[in-house]
């Protein structure tokens, strides 16, 4: 009986440690890519040009597109001769929508926002930014037409039941919030929207940090440069973080990682105790690379460690051991001081 | 690099390769329908800014007691052109299926040319409601990963009808190029 009751609270308490955090998926996507950091310029259609309210407004959401992308993905800026157009129209296929996007990938793309005012089938559409006091029920167009530029990045809608939280994403695709929802007026991708765009276009950088809405393993190697050292002298030892080679995303698998917190741990051979020598420094110009010198007077074995940080999607990592002689030049007395030689000769 | 090319055109390729294995431990999108190799949508013009308008999405139908009937679009993505609704209309105004019994299964449809790989099905009392699940399947398919096996498609699936009442019913549908979402009136018992 007693071992039943164990057996279950232990099954428990697997399953509530064994649930994810959270569980959001990244955000659909489809369709092929721009080339990375692709610029884009984009002017106003003839004929559909936004009110003077609305132009400062479109042209935040391409700004917080590209400030927030966190991804080699199409940068959009207005230019008067661009070759892909906003347009504020009532020229739209559907009765039902209040932005419509069409992307010609990889030379231009078409955006289109109804305007204030129309009537919809399912009722007045108000935009957020016509007003002094916006008041509830209207819609942000800063947010919407963010929304339109993330189709443009090839973003799609989420499944609602595949997010935890609403403002994980701005790709909701049974209807966008209305002021005062949750996110109604959020101005930049959610995390779930910045892990698929990481997925498809890589990250910004090598330090960007990897969305929280994926959940990648990443790989550690340490390379002390030799397997035996002269006693008293210096050795650097390297160590290298990417992403898995065998990570699920291609795109990402083998990335490298910079920028993050790695440290160098050594125990004494024959101990199975670590110790915590110190972070390793990163190496200006060689993503991923990560250094520490050290002075050595005898032997251990050297291992560097990787603690992913909670606002990364990324997990820990541990390099193989590699064990660093220390020789002597003449034949030590051994007189031993804890676990270590030191030479007296 | 284009990032996205070389996994979709292996994923492509393995799915012809092996579109006469059985797939095992893969989840399948419906309990009534046979998996189908292929998660791509039929080929489509490719829209350009000279284009008045975009790629129409393809109607999808839901079948109960009678003839199919044809959804309210919601927001999708197709062939490259994404549309957004603000909300859903009201209920009255939904297309309208009635379903005789709540034991009765219903099933939704697509062209037989459009196949999708994930979808989800929910229901609410009215529309823009707090929805409640109804159905899924083919969850955790992702189009950027890569996989050993395809992923199997469907053009239609059966769920079970909601509890006896009057509801709006909406489904979603993801496949390789994009989503598409509905909704009807739909009175049950």
């Amino acid at each position: 009986m007693k071992r039943s009751i164990a057996l279950a609270l232990g099954m428990f308490v697997a399953a509530l440690t064994a649930t994810p955090v959270d569980a959001s998926l990244p955000t659909p996507a489809s369709g092929g890519t721009w080339a990375p950091n692709q610029r884009v310029e984009y002017r106003w259609r003839d004929g559909s040009e936004p009110p003077a309210w609305a132009k400062p407004v479109m042209n935040a959401a391409a700004a917080d597109s590209n400030a927030t992308r966190k991804a080699k993905a199409a940068i959009f800026s207005y230019d008067a001769d661009g070759p892909a157009r906003l347009a504020y129209t009532d020229d739209m296929p559907t009765n039902y929508a209040i932005g419509y996007a069409v992307r010609n990938i990889p030379d231009s793309f078409l955006i289109r926002i109804r305007p204030h005012g129309a009537q919809l089938d399912w009722g007045t559409l108000r935009w957020c930014q016509f007003y002094n006091d916006p008041p509830n029920g209207c819609y942000d167009l800063e947010m919407v037409t963010l929304h339109e530029f993330g189709h443009i990045q090839t973003l799609g809608h989420v499944d609602e039941a595949a997010i935890d939280i609403y403002t994980d994403s701005i790709m909701h695709g049974s209807g966008v919030h209305s002021k005062a929802k949750l996110g109604w007026n959020q101005h930049e991708f959610g995390r779930c929207d910045v892990a698929r765009l990481q997925i498809r276009y890589e990250p910004l950088t090598t330090s960007t940090p990897i969305s929280t809405c994926l959940d990648l393993p990443t790989e550690l190697s340490l390379t002390p440069g030799t397997s035996s050292i002269a006693y008293g002298t210096s050795v650097t030892l390297t160590a290298k973080l990417k992403i898995d080679a065998d990570a699920s995303y291609p795109n990402l698998a083998g990335d490298l990682l910079s920028g993050r917190d790695v440290s160098l741990q050594r125990r004494a051979t024959g101990s199975t105790a670590w110790t915590t020598i110190g972070d390793m420094s990163a190496v200006a110009g060689d993503p991923g690379r990560y250094v520490k010198t050290m002075t050595l007077t005898s032997t251990y074995d050297w291992r560097a460690v990787f603690s992913a940080p909670n606002d990364e999607g990324l997990r820990n990592a541990t390099s193989a051991v590699s064990r660093l002689s220390v020789t002597y030049g003449c034949t030590p007395t051994a007189v031993r001081r804890n676990v270590s030689l030191y030479e007296t000769c | 690099m284009i990032p996205s090319i070389a996994p979709r055109i292996a994923l492509v390729v393995l799915m012809l390769a092996a579109c006469s294995i059985a797939h095992v431990g893969q989840p399948t999108p419906s309990p009534a329908t046979a998996p189908s190799p292929s998660t791509e949508p039929p080929p489509q013009p490719t829209p350009t800014e000279d284009v008045a308008v975009g790629t129409e999405p393809p109607d999808g139908t839901l079948r109960a007691d009678g003839a199919a009937v044809a959804g309210q679009h919601g927001s999708y993505c197709f062939a490259d052109t994404c549309a957004d609704i603000g909300g859903w209309p009201n209920k009255p105004d939904l297309p309208l299926v009635e379903v005789s019994a709540a034991d009765q299964q219903l099933e939704f449809a697509l062209p037989d040319s459009v196949q999708f790989v994930e979808w989800h099905a929910s229901y609410s009392a009215s529309s823009n409601g707090e929805a409640n699940d109804l159905a899924e399947g083919g969850n955790g398919y992702d189009p950027d990963k890569s996989y050993a096996s395809p992923w199997p498609a469907t053009s239609s699936v059966t769920f079970d009808s909601p509890p006896a009442g009057d509801w709006v019913v909406y489904v979603s549908v993801y496949f390789d190029g994009g989503d598409l979402s509905y909704a009807w009136h739909v009175i049950v018992g």
